[in-house]
Parts: structure tokens; sequence; C-alpha cells
């Protein structure tokens, strides 16, 4: 998958564990809006990651896009998602989607081991 | 304006909702070391202070320190004296829903980087060193997420209700 990692969850353990997997992997705009990154995303061809489901959908549903995913909290410390979970849950939907997610909104949270 | 309680005390009973019982008895314990009376008082004289300003045609509003004009009235309200003012890293921004603070230059939510910090089990440094910020911001937004806590579930329960729209039965896709 060809990913761009929103800033609020890319953490370097992160991007490093999509890498490893195989993913392409575009670091955040740092600073930069969240339009201005889903238009980057967009522009670079790659599904969006991020923590911020409220403003990163609404941007999806304004038009066509190359896929959009989405980690949420729990509130439950036992079950919110570490990094190595997230890219563990990222590799579930590659395998689940092999045409890709284009014009599809994924919560990550049920492809959780 | 002052907290000074007259000589003379007495007793006021009020029937209130739980909550607003929970809020009062947790804004004593947070700025007045659990003083019921003070925190009552001073939240009461803080509303007198905003009904006079109306009454003299004044607004009363909230806006970031390098917005106020050369001239404007303050409250000094007890209790809340280095309120607001402690945050070197944090900073308010204007978001369509979000009331949380924000790290400095960063499009990353306070809650957001100290809930991060604690589901990975990162210290500071390591948390500072994962997203390229100082320590001290990592510092600050634990510090900030403990305080706002209440908030930043709110929040994060926003969040979490529109993502929880988008889970696919995964059961049909094996």
């Amino acid at each position: 998958m060809r990913i761009y990692v929103d800033e609020d969850t890319a953490s370097d353990q992160l991007i490093a564990r999509l890498r490893s997997a195989g993913h392409t992997v575009l670091g955040p705009l740092r600073g930069t809006a969240d339009g201005r990154c889903w238009h980057h995303a967009q522009t670079e061809r790659a599904v969006v990651l991020t923590t911020n489901a409220r403003d990163f959908v609404a941007l999806a549903e304004s038009g066509a896009h190359h896929g959009l995913l989405l980690v949420y909290r729990e509130n439950d410390p036992t079950r919110d998602m570490t990094a190595g979970a997230i890219a563990t849950a990222v590799d579930r939907v590659a395998e689940a989607y092999p045409a890709g997610i284009s014009d599809q909104i994924l919560a990550l949270n049920v492809f959780r081991s | 304006m002052s907290a000074s309680p007259s000589r003379s005390r007495h007793r006021l009973f009020a029937d209130v909702p739980e909550a607003t019982e929970a809020q009062v008895r947790q804004t004593a314990r947070t700025f007045y070391r659990g003083v019921v009376s003070d925190a009552v008082t001073t939240a009461l004289e803080t509303f007198g202070w905003v009904v006079d300003a109306r009454m003299r045609g004044k607004r009363v509003i909230a806006t970031d320190t390098d917005m106020l004009p050369g001239t404007y009235e303050e409250p000094l309200i007890p209790g809340l004296e280095g309120v607001g003012l402690q945050w070197t890293w944090l900073v308010a921004r204007d978001h369509a829903w979000r009331r949380q603070l924000w790290i400095k230059g960063r499009n990353i939510a306070a809650g957001d980087l100290a809930r991060t910090t604690a589901i990975e089990g990162w210290t500071a440094e390591e948390a500072a060193h994962e997203f390229d910020v100082p320590v001290a911001a990592v510092l600050e937004a634990q510090r900030y997420a403990e305080v706002a806590r209440e908030l930043i579930a709110a929040e994060e329960a926003e969040n979490r209700i529109v993502a929880q729209r988008y889970e696919p039965d995964v059961a049909n896709l094996r």
C-alpha cells in the first residue's frame, strides 16, 4: 500500500514498521492543516492513515479518494492499538483488499489480531 | 475582586444534580484545597463580574494573548492566577469542534500525544524522539491530559463514534 500517515499518528516506530512490511510510507506534512494534507495525499495517490476520524471522514466524503484508514481510541488501555498492532492491521487490510481501497473508509480496529 | 468571606458564615443547602455536585467538589479540590465555599463564592463572583461587564455594555470574550487590544479589563480570580499561563509548548487553536490544546507548531493534539505515549508505554524522552518534539512538550502534554481528561475523552469519543460507522464485517472478508 501507498500510505500517507497523518501527523498525529506518525511515530517513527509506526513508519518503520509499515516500511519494513513493504508499504510505501509518505511522512506527514508537519504543522499543516488537514485539508492540505488530504489534498497532498490524493495528489500522491496515497491511502490516508489517521486517528482524526471526524475531520478526515468529512474530507473523504467530499469526493473520490484513494482510501482512508481510521484508528480510534477505545478508552481501554488493554485494547488501544499500539504501532505494532496498527501495522499488523494495515497488512490485513492489504490482504483483504488486493485491489486497493479507493473510495473506501475503513476502521482499522476491527482488523486487529 | 476577591473571595474574602464575610465574618458571619451561613449554611446554604441546594438540591443539584449529581454531576453538578461532582463538578463543584472537583473545582474545590483542584483550585481551593477542597474548600467548597471558596469555590462557590469565587464562581459566583466571577459570574457577577460577567454580569457587571454586560450591564456596562461590554462583551466578555476569550481571545489569544497576541490578539489582546491595548486596553482591556481582566478579572483577578483567586485560585486561578497562574492557570492558562503555564503552557510553553501547548497552544489553543481555532478548530471546528476540538477544544483541547495542541503542540505548538505541529498538527498534533496534546491529548493524542499523551494517549499514544501511554498506549506505547513510552517515557517522555522516547515519545519526544518518536514524534520529534521537545521532551518538555511531551511532559506538558501529559500534565495537560491529566487536567483536561474529560475533554480529551469526549473528543476521542467523537472520533470513535465516527470511525465505528466504517467497521466492515471482517468475517465476510476472509
